[in-house]
């Protein structure tokens, strides 16, 4: 007997190895489908791919080029949160130090900042694809809304990331965002109906998303706190929701 | 199978059925308003104590005197940047208005040459009195009321919004 494939015999029959791998790699169908089924990062695809699947011109890859940005911004983020105070008297400071000092600080800022821009571009262009393809038709209406609130979220996202450079731009972007909030009916002071239900500047959605009357050190610290975690894990929750329907109403979209 | 061993259980023994049943209702019952208090108050408006809604703010007071009347030159208009207002002074009528602009809230400035104020973000223009005849902005800039204190200083009260054509008289 050999002796190396003695070896692997006694490793691959040791109760460690098997805890972990539960299968073998002898090509046959059985391992085929359990490759994919029993594996943390495969289990999301099919175990079998229907032939339009690889046809990488009918949906482009939109989604999990989206879903793969995604994963970068919170690798990206969580790291600039190690440099980061949300502070009004540091957190300028802290991200010109990103750029300046911080080792690596300058590529994961800037790269961080790209790829949100590239989120909003790839989502726009995903929702583009789904609308031109017909994907959003019966069955797939619900995976649809779930698609619609996910725009929307990424949005708040970039949103909310834009105020903590704590520069001008941001603040004067916020500023305008806000005051949108404050001129929608009912919920904002400057919109129709306010008086109707006594809305004023300081109880009104915008009162609500400042933490103020005006962007303050409050502000800054909402859109972080939103940014960093409220905002993500529902857009998490959502996006495991999204890929659930993705496979339960008939796998991925293709020619009929 | 399974459904037909369920339905037995069902049939068999009212009354620990019941009770289970009361135990089951009340069990959501008090999940689901504990659940939807909490979610009230976390989401609710400021009236009911919403979590969102802070009850202390640390901003300037709304309320604050800008000096005496004599201070201000006749037919000018003052720029009080930190206090975000502009005191309009014509002959012995004081106003006191917003520099936020209308439109997206930037703050207008004074152009004495022109005697308008105007938006440095999308161009709204207002005449001196504070109405907008030119740019995106929908509406006259706020004036706020303004009153003499009792050592005869002037005093801004920008939680008070007043009609355009008011004015104080010193």
């Amino acid at each position: 007997m050999n002796l190396i494939s003695y070896f692997i015999r006694k490793l691959t029959e040791t109760e460690v190895w098997k805890s972990v791998f539960r299968h073998g790699y002898t090509d046959t169908p059985r391992n085929r489908a359990l490759q994919t089924l029993s594996n943390v990062w495969l289990h999301l695809h099919p175990v079998k791919v229907p032939k339009h699947a690889v046809k990488i011109r009918f949906t482009w890859c939109l989604g999990g080029l989206t879903f793969f940005i995604f994963l970068f911004l919170t690798v990206t983020g969580v790291l600039l949160m190690f440099y980061y105070v949300p502070d009004v008297n540091r957190a300028y400071a802290d991200m010109i130090d990103l750029m300046y000092v911080v080792p690596l600080g300058r590529l994961l800022r800037t790269s961080h900042r790209w790829a949100g821009h590239a989120m909003v571009i790839t989502v726009c262009f995903h929702m583009l694809r789904v609308f031109l393809t017909g994907s959003y038709k019966a069955p797939r209406q619900f995976n649809w809304v779930l698609g619609v609130l996910l725009l929307v979220l990424t949005f708040l996202l970039s949103f909310t990331g834009y105020l903590l450079p704590w520069d001008q731009l941001g603040y004067w972007a916020i500023m305008v965002g806000t005051n949108m909030g404050a001129a929608t009916p009912v919920m904002g002071y400057q919109g129709p109906f306010a008086e109707l239900l006594g809305v004023k500047i300081n109880n009104d959605i915008r009162f609500a998303l400042l933490g103020g009357t005006q962007i303050d050190a409050p502000s800054l610290l909402r859109a972080y706190v939103w940014h960093c975690i409220g905002i993500p894990i529902i857009a998490g929750a959502l996006m495991i929701l999204h890929f659930w329907r993705v496979r339960k109403d008939g796998g991925i979209s293709g020619p009929l | 199978m399974a459904n037909n061993v369920k339905e037995k259980e069902a049939y068999s023994g009212n009354l620990y059925t019941s009770k289970r049943d009361f135990f089951t209702l009340a069990g959501w019952a008090v999940f689901l308003v504990t659940g939807l208090v909490y979610t009230l108050k976390l989401f609710g408006p400021k009236n009911i104590g919403g979590f969102f809604f802070p009850k202390v703010l640390f901003e300037p007071s709304p309320v604050f005197s800008v000096g005496l009347p004599a201070d201000f030159v006749p037919g000018t208009v003052t720029t009080l940047k930190a206090r975000k207002i502009f005191i309009v002074r014509e002959g012995n009528s004081f106003k006191a208005i917003s520099v936020i602009c209308q439109h997206l809230g930037c703050a207008v400035h004074w152009t004495k040459e022109k005697n308008i104020f105007e938006c440095p973000c999308h161009g709204s223009k207002y005449y001196k009195n504070g109405v907008n005849f030119a740019g995106p902005a929908p509406r006259p800039l706020y004036h706020f009321d303004v009153s003499v204190a009792d050592d005869g200083k002037l005093v801004v009260n920008t939680e008070k919004i007043v009609p355009i054509n008011t004015e104080l008289v010193v």
